[in-house]
């Protein structure tokens, strides 16, 4: 699972954001939490629900279940901003 | 082919049709041009195209055409030497740059009249529509250009930003303080981005520079006189 596209992600005080950059992205900008903006990052290089699971609950010290939990939810997000090849 | 300073940056222009020259009149320069630009027919075809799509009304002449087609060019190379384009109405007061952005028809141009009938000349136009914004060490200077909007608002004239607003038209005057993050994403909205990655990801970082240093606000306003003394009130704090 990766990006379609090249962004940028960029902290402005609290929020973070993803900008498409380029012509070849359908998506448009995107607002993002803390944990929201670390998959993201990941996503960037390509990566599966699992890993990403994994690698929140590292960071977070959540446990697997609520960890997958938040990753189903933030790759239908993703979807739905149409920046998921 | 003739050379402009914009931006504090010399750029030459190979062109075909004396319309741009002609605008350019108050930015003419012998020094020489860091990058020079040039439409061709299929660069015209674009612009005349896009003109199409949005259903503007504006001319359709090949000079016209090219004039845009220029600023385009200039817009897709000058973010090499930290410069980028800003879609909204700067003015000065006090060496300051106060910016105002909204769709157009919103009364953008009628709200800077009302700053000029309220604080006489010490307020000045730098650009009335689409002003190049260059940020040196962390200040980001609004430049009155050759491409200044319908009504001619442009003087060769440089001003630090000092606050912007998103203007709204209401009943009653009313301005907001609006968050830099906020602040950021609406302005992504409203610059020129380059169409490569790389040039959109540096306007990014410019951008991101200036929703640092700026005061952002919303201003709904009618277009009475209490609307001008309201926003340079809470504008110039």
């Amino acid at each position: 699972m990766k990006l379609n596209g090249k962004f940028a992600v960029r902290k402005i005080g609290t929020d973070f954001f993803a900008i498409p950059l380029g012509k070849n992205t359908t998506g448009g900008m995107i607002k993002l939490n803390d944990s929201g903006a670390f998959l993201f990052e990941k996503l960037i290089s390509g990566s599966d629900e699992k890993a990403l699971a994994e690698l929140l609950a590292a960071e977070y010290g959540l446990d697997k279940n609520e960890a997958m939990t938040d990753v189903s939810e933030f790759i239908e997000k993703m979807r739905g901003a149409g920046v998921l090849d | 082919m003739f050379c402009i300073k914009i931006a504090d940056t010399v750029i030459g222009i190979d062109n075909k049709y004396g319309a741009v020259k002609r605008i350019c009149k108050d930015y003419l320069t012998d020094e020489p041009p860091v990058f020079t630009v040039s439409s061709d027919d299929a660069d015209l075809a674009y612009e005349l195209d896009l003109a199409d799509t949005l259903g503007a009304e504006s001319d359709r002449s090949p000079e016209y055409l090219e004039l845009v087609s220029v600023y385009r060019k200039i817009c897709e190379k000058i973010h090499e030497y930290g410069v980028y384009m800003l879609h909204a109405s700067v003015i000065e007061k006090d060496g300051r740059g106060f910016a105002f952005s909204a769709p157009s028809g919103t009364g953008k141009s009628t709200h800077i009249l009302l700053w000029r009938r309220v604080f006489g000349d010490k307020v000045n136009m730098i650009n009335g529509d689409k002003p190049l914004i260059k940020v040196v060490d962390g200040v980001p200077y609004a430049y009155g250009t050759p491409w200044c909007g319908k009504e001619g608002w442009q003087r060769n004239a440089k001003a630090p930003l000092h606050a912007l607003c998103f203007l709204y038209r209401a009943k009653e005057n009313k301005i907001e303080k609006m968050p830099p993050s906020d602040a950021f994403m609406r302005m992504i909205g409203q610059v020129y981005m380059p169409n490569g990655a790389e040039g959109a990801e540096r306007v990014v970082d410019l951008v991101q520079k200036t929703a640092e240093a700026v005061n952002f606000y919303t201003l709904g306003c009618n277009m009475e006189r209490t609307a001008a003394e309201l926003a340079c009130k809470e504008m110039e704090k």
